[in-house]
């Protein structure tokens, strides 16, 4: 119960912050406002963020059991889906900041393969230091949102990308375990939070410009 | 500026003996080094530890000048001198 708490403040931070209340008939209500298009903002973000997970999980998996060939389609299908993301937040914050997001976003993803070749290799050395990377990582990411919305609060974005990456951390741990119950237990545990991180996101981007996803 | 992890504008043209001050915008560390990661200017490498922090470069030399994000090193910007 206590890791669930930790893991919801992060969104009830941001939520409370955007003046709504993070339960499914407010969210709904905040939507239905807004009309179709703020709901199809959150199910396309949604969707996207899902696919990272199952990809990402794709991708460690097949590298831990020497799958080359399955891992590097996974890992094409993970870049599209970044350049996807990237896309989706240039849509809105344009052409220079899709960009640095994309770098931003991919620099995430490398640590997480450090960490699996360190998980890989048994070196607790790379694991750490990917571990470090990624911690560091939160602080960034919870910047570069922070920058670009007033309505997402660094730190909680931090706490809430932190979540994220301990949910990949499991399935990776999980999926070098061998039990396969429970690396899709894992999966399905972290492709659940992420919504986390893309429901307060827009949530935020549509209270950032109301005029534009109102209108439609 | 520095916002959202970019150096806005990237590019600038200045006349030789012009201070360029630059305001970081984004709640994290940056600098302005002169140079490439590739090749870098040990010499000038400016800290600008957080939000509003702020760093400032005389150019008296005419050229054409990169510089880039120590922690970030896919940012880039140039500066034309002349």
């Amino acid at each position: 119960m206590k890791v669930i708490c930790k893991k919801l403040i992060g969104a009830e931070v941001i939520a409370a912050l955007l003046g709504i209340h993070y339960g499914a008939s407010a969210m709904a209500a905040e939507m239905n406002h807004h009309g179709m298009i703020s709901s199809d903002l959150r199910t396309g973000l949604n969707s996207l963020f899902r696919e990272h997970v199952f990809l990402a999980a794709s991708a460690t998996g097949a590298a831990l059991a020497g799958r080359d060939g399955e891992f590097k389609a996974a890992a094409g299908a993970l870049d599209a889906n970044s350049i996807d993301i990237a896309n989706a937040i240039g849509s809105v914050y344009g052409t220079g900041a899709e960009q640095a997001f994309l770098t931003l976003w991919r620099k995430h993803i490398g640590f997480v393969v450090d960490y699996t070749v360190g998980v890989a290799t048994k070196d607790d050395a790379k694991k750490n230091k990917a571990v470090n990377d990624l911690v560091q990582y939160t602080q960034d990411f919870g910047a570069f949102l922070a920058a670009a919305n007033p309505n997402l609060p660094k730190e909680a974005v931090a706490d809430l990308v932190k979540d994220h990456v301990l949910t990949l951390k499991d399935v990776i741990d999980a999926q070098a375990s061998g039990d396969m119950n429970k690396s899709f237990m894992a999966i399905r545990s972290a492709a659940g939070h992420i919504g986390m991180i893309a429901d307060p996101l827009a949530a935020a981007i549509v209270k950032q410009f109301p005029d534009r996803f109102a209108s439609r | 500026m520095i916002q959202l992890f970019q150096y806005q504008p990237g590019g600038l043209e200045i006349k030789a003996g012009t201070t360029v001050t630059w305001v970081n915008q984004d709640e994290i560390q940056h600098t302005v080094t002169l140079g490439t990661p590739e090749n870098r200017n040990a010499v000038v490498s400016l800290p600008l530890p957080g939000k509003d922090a702020t760093a400032s470069f005389t150019f008296d030399r005419p050229g054409d000048y990169e510089y880039f994000c120590e922690r970030h090193q896919s940012m880039r910007g140039q500066i034309r001198v002349q």
